[in-house]
């Protein structure tokens, strides 16, 4: 294996996430940024192998990124993003039964949150709603903890909080708005029983992380092969639809200063 | 139908979930890239929900303007590719044939094949897999007259079980028994050929010609008619079926070899359907009972038709791909070197269809039936030869390829 080819690493959360980077891999080659991906089961080893520089650069979900940021005192390189990565939103929805209009009518029912480790299904929605002046103290949460290491990106625990609402086991519960407005469309979720009552301020979701000692033409290279990738170019579209994007962006730090804020006051290891 | 400005929808109360992308995705669908639908709504739910919808659909959430409780959304329509491979403008039916609808919508130049099974017309999401059709060229996907050709095949289905006159039948002298039971074992057998060879060319024929697939279908659907009634009649006068002879098998077998719909429909409906309808009429006129002659008679409508369709094909590409004539000559010329050791028609069908022609077996008779038999290779040849010339074949080359056909008939 030539020593310029960049190693990137992903989490494999379905079985698409591998055509996906294979797609990716040979549009990179055809860019002259040889590439090879890695992929791994969960955010944990991904991050571990990165700061190890075991690989180049990982495609990391925003608990990841907040990790290799501490890991690295702010000094790790953000590389890129997808449009749809920016100002994510969490919701707040709850049964039309039950009574709860706002946030603050949570207090002594049941909240249904997704996996431990879902910034939008649960980390975040909490640290807003507590922000909001909910006492969580009074809530009743409870978290499906499932695909944990994959920090929510397979949307499981959000279609599990999904259904707790819709089968009445519990009043109120937090997702992603991208499950909820996707769902919605495919005619999954009955309007008559569920409804958004709150949404939360906007997040940043992921990004591709490296090393402050990346070889920097490896970073030239990524970058100029990754925002070379057109939605107006029909080969390139079909892994932007895909990857759920119509256009990279350059990086931004300031969407993830809540999941810092949030990670501190949870004390989530990191 | 598409607008390149503005269209204005109401949604009411409805929310993404409930109802409303049934009025906003066939607006923006209608709308042109770039082009702006505006939604009235009074659920507020939507402020939040539809800017992150259109960034999953793509689309550019512009903004919101509020007055009185309604909102009005500005959604700008994404760059989402539709494809129009093929472009008439719009009109309305007023026969509701295929062949009004092929004369509005006539067949392409060439068929992409990406467009699949997508019906003539549709607008295409780009991103389409790739379809193995072979036949995506309108010189080698048939006539354009197929359409009027399935109208007829359609208006004129029959079937053996209600329209054919089974209980007149009555039992025939033995000789004139076995003589009808020879010749529908005949026919039968030569009938699988026609059943099996065209429907291995249905799937080659790109959808963008489905006049020429429906076409197909209807004639699939009579050749098994005819192999139904053909049998029951072979069966229905307390006689076993007859023989099959080697040669006819050998025949068929050459006949199958057909590598391509245009040779295929060449040698199956010119040259071997377009002999068995002179054979079908010597059957029908010499027909000892009713039952009989209906059953050829209505076999003989369908393979006129067929016959139509194999003339009107070759010809078609014989006038718009001159280059094809030495093809099928050579497809002739391939069959006869199979067949080059039969020297007529299998011999039991040769007696079969003398009994036939006499009547009965007295030696004056027979003698009357042998004549009408041998009028009938005259009639088959001198009709054959016609065929080749409207299929666009000259004069030489007519008498050359008739006088190689198989003289098993099909
Ligand atoms: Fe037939
Ligand atoms: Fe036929």
């Amino acid at each position: 294996m030539a020593k310029d080819t960049i190693i990137l690493g992903a989490v494999a959360y379905l079985p698409k996430v591998v055509t996906i980077w294979e797609g990716i891999r040979d549009f990179f080659e055809a860019q002259g940024a040889p590439l090879d991906f890695v992929l791994f089961s969960n955010y944990e080893r991904q991050v571990e192998y990165l700061l190890e520089s075991k690989i180049d650069i990982a495609w990391n979900a925003p608990l990841a990124h907040v990790r290799i940021k501490h890991h690295t005192g702010g000094k790790s390189l953000s590389l890129g993003m997808r449009d749809s990565d920016r100002d994510f939103h969490s919701r707040l929805i709850v049964r039309k039964d039950s009574a709860i209009k706002n946030p603050k009518d949570i207090e002594g029912k049941t909240l249904a949150v997704g996996s431990r480790d879902s910034t939008q299904a649960k980390i975040l929605p909490l640290h807003f709603l507590k922000a909001e002046g909910v006492d969580l103290n009074k809530v009743n949460v409870v978290s499906f903890d499932v695909d944990l290491g994959k920090h929510g990106d397979t949307g499981m625990s959000e279609l599990d909080v999904l259904a707790a609402l819709h089968d009445g086991k519990a009043p109120a519960g937090t997702i992603g708005d991208l499950i909820w407005v996707t769902e919605q469309a495919a005619g999954h979720i009955d309007p008559n029983v569920v409804e958004c009552v709150w949404v939360t301020p906007g997040f940043d979701h992921c990004m591709f992380d490296a090393l402050p000692n990346l070889d920097p033409q490896k970073v030239e290279r990524f970058k100029k092969a990754l925002f070379a990738m057109k939605w107006e170019n029909a080969s390139h579209r079909r892994l932007l639809e895909l990857e759920g994007l119509k256009e990279w962006l350059p990086p931004r730090e300031e969407g993830y200063k809540s999941l810092k804020e949030a990670v501190s006051d949870q004390k989530i290891a990191l | 139908m598409t607008t390149a400005s503005s269209t204005a929808i109401t949604g009411g109360d409805l929310t993404l979930g409930s109802g409303l992308l049934a009025v906003l995705r066939p607006a923006l669908l209608l709308t042109e890239e770039g082009g702006v639908v505006s939604l009235a709504s009074t659920n507020s739910s939507n402020r939040f929900d539809l800017p992150r919808w259109c960034q999953v659909e793509h689309h550019h959430y512009l903004r919101c303007e509020s007055q009185n409780e309604v909102d009005t959304h500005f959604i700008q329509r994404g760059p989402f590719p539709r494809l129009r491979h093929y472009e008439v403008p719009s009109f309305e039916l007023t026969e509701f044939s295929l062949e009004e609808l092929t004369a509005r919508t006539p067949f392409p130049k060439t068929a992409q094949t990406t467009s699949a099974f997508a019906p003539r017309g549709a607008d295409l999401e780009e991103g389409r897999p790739n379809f193995p059709f072979s036949i995506h060229d309108h010189r080698f996907a048939g006539p354009p007259e197929v359409a009027r050709l399935y109208d007829q095949a359609t208006k004129n289905q029959w079937s053996s079980l209600h329209d054919i006159p089974w209980r007149k039948l009555k039992p025939l002298p033995r000789p004139l028994n076995l003589a009808v039971s020879q010749v529908m074992t005949f026919l039968a057998e030569n009938e699988f050929s026609a059943l099996y060879l065209p429907s291995r060319f249905v799937s080659t024929v790109h959808p963008y010609f489905m006049e020429t697939s429906l076409f197909l279908a209807t004639q699939l659907a009579d050749e098994a008619r005819h192999i139904d009634a053909f049998m029951k009649r072979a069966w229905a006068c307390g006689e076993k079926p007859g023989v099959s002879a080697v040669s006819t098998a050998d025949s068929l077998l050459s006949l199958l070899k057909s590598r391509d719909f245009l040779e295929a429909t060449f040698l199956l409906s010119v040259l071997g359907e377009g002999t068995f309808l002179d054979l079908l009429a010597f059957i029908e006129n010499h027909a000892p009972d009713d039952v009989t002659a209906e059953i050829v008679r209505r076999a003989r409508q369908d393979e006129s038709r067929h016959v139509h369709f194999g003339i009107a094909h070759v010809q078609h590409s014989l006038s718009t791909s001159p280059s094809v004539r030495t093809h099928l000559k050579a497809s002739v010329e391939r069959r006869a070197s199979d067949l080059a050791n039969m020297s007529g028609a299998p011999t039991m069908l040769q007696d079969a269809l003398v009994v036939l022609a006499a009547g009965d077996t007295s030696p004056k008779n027979l003698r009357r039936g042998h004549d009408k038999y041998r009028e009938l290779l005259d009639t088959m040849s001198t009709n054959r030869i016609k065929r080749l010339k409207s299929s666009g074949f000259s004069e030489e080359e007519a008498d050359y390829l008739s006088e190689l056909h198989t003289p098993n008939f099909m």
